[in-house]
């Protein structure tokens, strides 16, 4: 009886392991917990899990739902942040060294061309992937209530990633990357009023050149990035209280199932990121970033384009008066993607693609238009549409500039009541114009990079 | 309310809310006058000693790299200095010697 109440003393006294010891004081749990509720402490007790919650719903684990999207994001910053402080160690930003390390980076620095390209890469890659995710996202209405203000921390990050990438743009110190500056920075100057100062501060003086590269040196290495570390942390932690959306088929129940994170979430996203690192590093073993000649600011090429992804503001000047082109079009823009989620009327869609069927079919035959429509208006423009030749009693400012805008927006405004009246929702018909305002300003940067040859004429880019 | 008088704990709140705010305020000030740009002699923005204006006949035109223009003497003997910048989106407009024009 006793022998059963009392335990006996083992008869081997464990001895003391050391490293056993050492590893419990910092990964306390068990390293491969073996049951589920095991799992979920692990969740719970680490400080880089615990961004996820210990159980996820098991239909947002699909793939085809989010396309990892977020997480690949975060991937890219980590490549990023790895491969920018290598970079820190060989750059220096001086106009007189900067060319230099480049050079050193393609003939002496072991890797050196590796890591820079998966750093370009890396970057520009970014700004495509923060945009689909932004897409994901508005086409399965993860941005209504009580979304809304991730949403906007969310376009906040596109344009930090944006000027991240833009800032990186100048740093290569060649021809391209000064130019592509002078170019985007002069958009800046048609601001009314505070444009020109605030050119002037980023310069550091009235054009680019010495106090303009260690200006963009400093933001692109400390103050971006530390502003997107802040806000990503905040973004990520409302989408941990607020928790992904479901995704879900039309008119259904949303599907409640739950599943732990370790392994079922956890496992996918390793190795999509490992599959994402393969990807990225044999593309930057095999295609390099560019680099042209050291910068001259003498002689500006021709034509002179700014970075690919502000082409389709360049584009827009070529069509507008500057003030609308540079400011007005895409001020409002920016005000509307700020403002979506406090626009829409919480039509119960949350999770189902497009909304509905009426959904898919506007969404996709708006973007056929805002395709077709806007060559249709560039050709228009080009050749035949001439506005302030047509009105030349009136200032540049009304006849390019007040007159198409008006045209434009009742264009818009048509187009949204042709919807309504073959029965969209409200939802589904600022869905449409979304779209089409969307395509055409994608629509606009391929035009910007791949149609406009010397003097910015109109070519076509196989020719 | 309806009394006018303002209490101890707000006024204080007050007070320590506006210092807080002026405390930002500096910094904030310190921080972008910092930063803001600096003009120096010899570069682009300052002054320039290129020399006599004989050394510039009448009708040429000179660039002058550092300071980002054209140094132009008028038929007429008048000088100007030209900034080499386009106005539309800063690309640098060339001189051509041969012909005597800016293409």
């Amino acid at each position: 009886m006793d022998e059963n109440i009392q335990p006996t003393p083992d008869p081997t006294p464990k001895k003391t392991n050391y490293l056993e010891r050492i590893r419990k004081s910092i990964q306390r749990g068990p390293l491969s917990p073996e049951d589920d509720r095991s799992r979920m402490k692990m969740v719970m007790d680490s400080l880089i899990l615990h961004i996820h919650p210990t159980k996820v719903s098991k239909p947002a684990l699909k793939l085809s739902y989010t396309f990892g999207l977020g997480g690949l994001l975060l991937l890219l910053s980590a490549v990023l942040a790895v491969t920018g402080v290598l970079l820190i160690f060989v750059y220096t930003p001086s106009p007189d060294a900067a060319y230099e390390s480049m050079i050193a980076l393609q003939t002496e620095i072991n890797f050196g061309n590796l890591i820079r390209n998966l750093h370009h890469w890396s970057g520009n890659l970014m700004v495509v992937v923060a945009v689909l995710h932004m897409l994901r996202v508005f086409y399965t209405s993860g941005f209504t209530r009580p979304r809304e203000f991730n949403w906007a921390m969310g376009i906040a990050l596109l344009l930090l990633i944006v000027v991240a990438n833009f800032t990186g743009y100048l740093l290569p110190w060649d021809q391209l990357a000064y130019w592509a500056v002078t170019v985007g920075t002069s958009l800046l100057d048609y601001i009314p009023i505070i444009g020109e100062p605030i050119t002037r501060f980023l310069l550091g003086g009235s054009e680019v050149g010495a106090a303009t590269l260690t200006n963009f040196y400093g933001l692109h290495i400390a103050l971006i990035p530390l502003a997107i570390f802040g806000i990503v942390s905040f973004h990520i932690w409302r989408v941990r209280k607020d928790k992904i959306t479901v995704p879900r088929q039309i008119n259904q129940e949303i599907d409640k199932e739950r599943t732990t994170t370790i392994p079922h979430l956890v496992s996918v996203e390793f190795v999509y990121a490992l599959v994402w690192l393969a990807i990225l590093l044999t593309w930057s073993a095999f295609v390099n970033a560019p680099l042209e000649e050291a910068a001259n600011p003498a002689i500006s090429p021709n034509p002179a384009k700014a970075a690919w992804y502000f082409m389709g503001l360049q584009e827009l000047l070529m069509h507008f008066h500057p003030v609308f082109g540079a400011i007005v079009i895409p001020g409002l823009g920016l005000a509307t993607l700020f403002l979506i989620p406090y626009l829409d009327q919480d039509m119960d869609s949350v999770g189902v693609w497009f909304r509905s069927i009426k959904g898919r079919v506007t969404a996709f035959a708006s973007l056929v238009l805002g395709i077709v429509g806007t060559f249709g208006f560039v050709l228009l423009n080009e050749y035949w549409l001439d506005l302030p030749g047509w009105l030349p009693f009136l200032p540049n400012i009304i006849s390019n500039g007040w007159v198409p805008m008006a045209g434009l927006l009742l264009l818009i405004i048509i187009y949204y009541e042709i919807l309504k009246l073959f029965g969209a929702s409200n939802c589904e018909a600022r869905q449409a114009v979304f779209t089409l305002l969307l395509s055409s300003f994608v629509t606009l940067t391929f035009i910007g990079i791949f149609f406009r040859g010397e003097g910015m004429a109109l070519i076509l880019p196989w020719s | 309310m309806t009394k006018r008088k303002m209490s101890r704990r707000d006024f204080l709140n007050l007070t320590w809310g506006a210092l807080a705010a002026l405390t930002v305020t500096e910094m904030a000030v310190v921080g972008l006058r910092f930063l803001s740009p600096r003009v120096t002699e010899g570069e682009f923005g300052g002054t320039f000693n290129i020399g006599h204006y004989d050394q510039y006949p009448p009708g040429s035109v000179t660039p002058v790299e550092a300071g980002r223009f054209y140094l132009t003497r008028l038929a007429d003997g008048g000088i100007l200095a030209i900034y080499r910048r386009c106005t539309h989106l800063g690309c640098a407009v060339p001189y051509d010697q041969a012909s005597g024009s800016f293409v």
